[in-house]
């Protein structure tokens, strides 16, 4: 079976093409269930965790307060010693001293709904 | 009138929303001197273009004579009468009920006087502007370190703040909103970061505010806030700002009486939030690089939660 020239030159350009999946698939049990990553950077934003926290996909957040938090969903465990799982940080999201007495983080008065979403972004928007 | 284009609710800073007489003043000659520019280049490409396609044996003096003299004339000395007589309506806001508002540019914020009058004590307080509607403003411009400008495009025009001299601005807002403004007289490493809002109450609502604002702050009974003012004074926060009641004489930064009522922090520029009042004290160099106040890095974490949280008590 002969395969035509133009197949052959479209060929090299779908393997380029299979090449850009992503290369790590996000981790089955860092998903937060309708939670959404676009409201989680609106709320970032408006509660100003830039001031304290770089966000590598932020611009407006450079702070070097706190921890970065670029590379959030590979991080083993968050607050020091709490392992790194949408319940966990959900919860430390909405009380951080609660988890850690000593934390400068305050307590933002996050409402339950506002730090899924947060948590989402945190694991699916910064890159 | 201008609303589906830019409306100020969707750009608090916009000169094409007019939120007051002088705005709507300067706005409507703006877009009469806009429409008319339009007509006088459209006209001329049309010329250019008839010029390209017509040719004539002797071209007809009458065109110079009224397209390059005449024309230009009426219209230059009709936009000097119609620009004399806008710059005497803003110039004529004043009345005698006037309210006086004195601002005083820093780098980077804006320090705002209500000086005493009718029986009502004087208030300080800063970068957010309370005023009635329907009442003329007289806002009396200063400046303390360079030359600074006073610009908030939904109410008017810009007056320039500077050191050793006062100049006078009067405003009318004619609907209540927020209207936010910006130092438009390069000033420093943080001019961009030197914003304001004004906020335009019913004449009512603008009295409630101001007996507010006159009350001492007392610290509710709750031991974190306690701590957060115990800290204010032992951190030498007193040294520069003032809160009524609690510190007073610090004039060196922002008045924070009612700190936690606004709604931006850093000078009309962050969302006041709990978050950014903690991140600006302990790094707001690195928040706003050039500011006077210093970053306070030694400050224990449940003192530092303390602290934003008193700060957004205050109000």
């Amino acid at each position: 079976m002969r395969v035509s020239a133009a197949a052959l030159r479209i060929l090299p350009l779908l393997l380029m093409l299979s090449a850009c999946q992503p290369e790590e698939r996000a981790d089955p049990r860092l998903r937060i269930i309708d939670g959404d990553a676009g409201h989680g950077r609106e709320l970032i934003a408006a509660y100003g965790c830039g001031a304290c926290h770089e966000i590598g996909a932020m611009r407006s957040a450079r702070g070097r307060v706190g921890p970065p938090l670029t590379g959030f969903e590979t991080r083993r465990y968050i607050a020091g010693g709490l392992p790194n799982t949408p319940g966990n940080v959900v919860a430390f999201l909405r009380d951080p001293p609660r988890f850690n007495p000593d934390t400068a983080m305050p307590d933002m008065g996050l409402g339950e709904p506002e730090a899924r979403d947060i948590a989402t972004y945190l694991y699916e928007g910064v890159k | 009138m201008t609303d589906w284009v830019f409306s100020q609710a969707e750009w608090p800073q916009t000169a094409l929303d007019p939120a007051g007489p002088h705005a709507a003043s300067v706005h409507w000659l703006h877009m009469g001197m806009l429409i008319l520019m339009v007509a006088v280049v459209a006209i001329t490409m049309l010329a250019l273009v008839v010029a390209w396609f017509v040719r004539l044996e002797r071209s007809p003096v009458w065109i110079i004579w009224t397209g390059g003299l005449a024309f230009p004339l009426v219209v230059l000395v009709g936009l000097i009468a119609v620009n004399s007589d806008v710059t005497r309506a803003v110039s004529a806001l004043a009345g005698p009920d006037e309210l006086v508002i004195e601002v005083t540019g820093k780098q980077f914020w804006w320090d705002v006087r209500y000086p005493a009058e009718g029986g009502q004590e004087a208030i300080r307080t800063a970068n957010e502007i309370h005023i009635p509607t329907g009442r003329p403003v007289r806002f009396r411009l200063l400046s303390d370190d360079v030359i600074h400008s006073f610009w908030v495009p939904a109410l008017g025009g810009k007056r320039d703040m500077i050191p050793g001299r006062e100049n006078e601005l009067v405003l009318v807002a004619d609907r209540p909103g927020r209207f936010r403004g910006q130092c438009a007289e390069f000033c420093g490493q943080q001019h961009a970061r030197m914003a304001l809002e004004v906020v335009a109450h019913a004449p009512a609502a603008f009295e409630e505010w101001r007996d507010e604002q006159t009350r001492p702050r007392l610290t509710p009974d709750h031991p974190q806030l306690r701590a957060g003012r115990q800290a204010f004074s032992d951190l030498g926060c007193a040294a520069c700002h003032e809160i009524r009641g609690v510190a007073e004489g610090g004039r060196l930064g922002p008045d924070l009486s009612n700190y936690g009522e606004r709604d931006r922090m850093g000078a009309g520029i962050w969302p006041n939030t709990i978050g950014n009042t903690a991140g600006w004290i302990v790094d707001v160099q690195r928040m706003k690089p050039g500011a006077e106040m210093p970053s306070y890095t030694d400050i224990d974490g449940p003192t530092l939660r303390a602290v934003a949280a008193y700060l957004q008590s205050l109000r």
